[in-house]
């Protein structure tokens, strides 16, 4: 029986990826008989790449996975990768576009050949003869096989999702950064990734929309990337993209569910409730709703919740939950006279300095930073906070500048201490994401998280 | 929660003890000698589960990589098929179980768990079957199966039952005959018997664990330093209570009910009430007398004698 290594999959896999992980994985077997095992598959001229596919194919679908065809879109000849994700055993086809000159999950240099050997990264033909730990096969999963043997096959099917839609709507000149301005348009604002261990690539999209733009520049605030290109697609997608953020929703409904604790959940809705003042309330039923208010949002819901989902959670550790519905307040009729919702979940926040009672002095110069030790279900919130701040900021009677006046009284902390666990950032003028390294990682029920506010107080 | 109710809350509060830790190492050897699997017996609440639950993510083969291990238990079902298990064990690597056939439970089943033994070089995986003793001798072949479609894959699977002593006796009959022995030699071979506490040094493990625990999170108070502050500033140790906490157990209750060990059910039922409850209100560590009479309450009220043999007799 041959394995195809299909639950160590990540996202936006090239072929060399996905070949090499099928050979890593039936190693054990000796290639010899691998092969055999692959021909016998099916007879006919099949490259040993196409027979390794097929077989990855027929296991998808014998356990009822849909199966993601790995990119084609670049020449085989020719590869760049990034040395931490070539020891991971793991390259994206995104890396072989021009325009990525480094790796976003390592800040390493994508070079053509494999810094350990000093020969080009092999041909995937060559790859059972290498014998280099960084680009050959003799390459352990160990993190990521130990993660990924507890997650959800949802997982999975998420990712596949994702892949789906960049692959299949997204040509080959359009990675190559065509700048196309017409046509339907899709925005990689930002390629964010876990950690080391498990690396993969959630993209953080945002349909360039004249509203969101308009957000945008009122808010004074830019989606800010580290790499920013427009896509033009090659056809309007079967689905939209905002069906794809309703399904989307659907797993964010199942993080949810899975990681709100009981008196958590309970904190959280009596937590929404006390914000009820200026706004309407919708009561809302995850699986029906919760895409709704999802597509309204403006952060890529479908990456974060992948990236929130592959990380790991001890048994036992997230109880499951099966509530019908929280209540979410939704300002239909303009914003508040201020953006509460933020200040309040500040507040709410488990060792927030602010809760704690602490004073804290604003130092102005560099960096103003909250570092917070919140918990999974606070950091679903956070994000569901900025995106209504964003929402809530929106009319004409708010000022940014005001917003920012009645900063010092949140009281701010003095320093910031831990460099790899951003969860937002904002520099002035920019408001993005950043996959905290540790996150990944992360066991324990709460996880540090860092908030850089929108805002900075030089501008 | 309050930081009392911690103690309360029987899931999530464990100890690490000497017993686990040997079933640590027993489970370890069988993984690093290369055993198949094993089988782990005891009476109904010593805290089997509880140690096995803990102890899985600390596996590892002899150069120290992890060896991931799968915890699943088995009830009793009206239907005792082979196809039963499969889905069980599915069910506990996170497939999603409709009406898939046997065959395709176990290619998920084999396809996870060789990705899983990717995970060290040595190509090592376990599998952990809890109340292994509702399993009938028929339902076993299953887990031959995957051991086999697993060797095929060339990855090595150990598996290890855990049983209730008690009703392990008619599963051990069964698998004594000759056409289970490809079964019992696979997985049967070795038996473990795991016991509650046992002597007073066992005890005062336990019960040193129990200083150490911290009710708060990070460097938070300790058990001791909570509930008994009086006593803690005087300097007292819960552990020091071991002599007599032990005398008292075995004079009173293993020898009249029989017990081999202090099952940890007991054990903890009797300290939590022992700490939160009686302890409080000694103030002087030196009052011996007090504490042991605490110490004589505390077991009088875990409930150790059960109630239904005070109602119908230990004789069946």
């Amino acid at each position: 029986m041959l394995n195809s290594g299909l639950t160590l999959r990540r996202p936006f896999e090239s072929e060399l990826g996905a070949y090499r992980r099928f050979l890593i994985a039936n190693r054990p077997l000796g290639f010899s008989r691998v092969f055999a095992l692959l021909n016998q598959l099916q007879s006919g001229k099949e490259s040993q790449l196409e027979l390794a596919r097929t077989a990855e194919q027929r296991i998808c679908s014998n356990l009822g996975i849909s199966y993601v065809q790995p990119s084609a879109q670049f020449s085989l000849n020719r590869f760049r990768n990034c040395e931490a994700c070539a020891r991971s055993g793991y390259h994206c086809y995104l890396f072989n576009a021009s325009w990525i000159k480094t790796c976003p999950v390592h800040h390493l240099d994508l070079v053509s050949s494999c810094p350990n050997c000093q020969h080009p990264w092999p041909h995937p033909y060559e790859l059972h003869r290498r014998k280099c730990q960084c680009c050959g096969i003799d390459v352990k999963f160990s993190a990521l096989a130990k993660k990924r043997a507890l997650e959800s096959p949802n997982t999975w099917r998420a990712m596949s999702v994702m892949d789906s839609v960049i692959q299949n709507h997204l040509g080959r000149k359009d990675l190559l950064a065509l700048n196309a301005s017409t046509g339907t348009e899709f925005d990689m604002n930002r390629i964010i990734s876990p950690n080391v261990d498990d690396r993969f690539w959630p993209v953080l999209c945002a349909p360039r929309t004249a509203r969101w733009v308009k957000v945008c520049r009122d808010f004074g605030v830019e989606l800010t990337p580290i790499v920013e290109r427009r896509f033009r697609l090659k056809q309007a997608p079967p689905i939209s993209l905002d069906a794809l953020r309703r399904r989307a929703g659907y797993s964010l409904d199942y993080l949810v569910s899975n990681q709100l604790r009981g008196k958590m959940f309970r904190k959280l809705k009596k937590a929404l409730n006390d914000l009820g003042d200026d706004a309407e309330f919708e009561e809302f039923h995850f699986e029906q709703k919760y895409g709704h208010h999802i597509e309204e949002g403006h952060v890529g819901w479908e990456s974060l919740r992948l990236w929130l989902a592959t990380t790991s959670l001890e048994p036992g550790q997230w109880q499951f939950r099966k509530s019908t519905y929280f209540k979410i307040p939704i300002w239909r009729r303009g914003p508040p006279k201020r953006p509460r919702l933020m200040d309040r979940l500040i507040h709410l926040m488990d060792g927030s300095p602010v809760a704690s009672g602490a004073r804290l002095e604003i130092v102005s110069g560099a960096m103003n930073t909250y570092v917070y030790q919140i918990k999974l279900w606070q950091t679903f919130l956070v994000i569901l906070a900025i995106s209504k701040t964003f929402r809530s900021m929106e009319g004409p009677e708010w000022r940014w500048q005001t917003y920012r006046d009645r900063l010092p009284a949140l009281a701010l902390p003095k320093k910031y201490d831990d460099e790899p666990i951003h969860l937002f950032l904002a520099s002035p003028r920019t408001v993005c994401v950043v996959a905290p390294r540790f996150l990944a990682d992360f066991s324990k029920e709460s996880i540090a998280c860092a908030l850089w506010p929108l805002f900075d107080k030089r501008t | 929660m309050s930081n009392a109710m911690i103690l309360e809350d029987a899931s999530k509060f464990w100890i690490p003890t000497p017993m686990a830790s040997r079933l640590r190492d027993r489970i370890e050897q069988c993984l690093q000698c290369g055993d198949t699997g094993c089988v782990i017996v005891g009476e109904a609440r010593l805290g089997k589960t509880l140690a096995i639950r803990r102890i899985i993510n600390e596996l590892t083969n002899r150069s120290g990589e992890p060896i991931h291990a799968f915890y699943t238990h088995y009830g009793q079902r009206d239907t005792e098929t082979v196809r039963a298990v499969f889905a069980k064990i599915a069910r506990a690597l996170g497939a999603e179980v409709d009406r898939q056939t046997a065959d395709k439970l176990l290619d998920w089943i084999t396809l996870h768990l060789a990705d899983a033994a990717l995970a060290n070089s040595t190509r090592q995986v376990a599998l952990i079957v809890d109340e292994a003793q509702l399993l009938t001798a028929k339902q076993l072949n299953a887990f031959a199966e995957i051991y086999n479609e697993l060797v095929e894959m060339r990855v090595n699977c150990s598996i290890f039952f855990v049983a209730n002593l008690d009703q392990f006796r008619q599963l051990a009959r069964n698998l004594m005959k000759t056409e289970n022995r490809y079964v019992r030699e696979r997985f049967f071979y070795n038996v473990e018997y795991f016991f509650g506490i046992r002597s007073e040094k066992e005890l005062a493990t336990c019960l040193n664990q129990y200083d150490e625990y911290r009710i708060d999170e990070g460097p938070g108070r300790q058990v001791t330093e909570f509930f008994c502050t009086e006593l803690y500033e005087q300097g007292w140790k819960l552990a020091s209570i071991a002599p007599f906490y032990w005398r008292h157990y075995r004079e009173h209750y293993a020898s009249t009910l029989g017990q081999q060990s202090f099952g940890m059910a007991q054990f903890v039922r009797a300290t939590n009430l022992l700490v939160m409850d009686y302890l409080p209100h000694c103030t002087d560590k030196d009052n011996t007398a007090l504490i042991e009479a605490c110490v004589v309450k505390s077991l009088a009220g875990a409930g150790i004698e059960p109630s239904l043999a005070k109602l119908i007799g230990t004789k069946e």
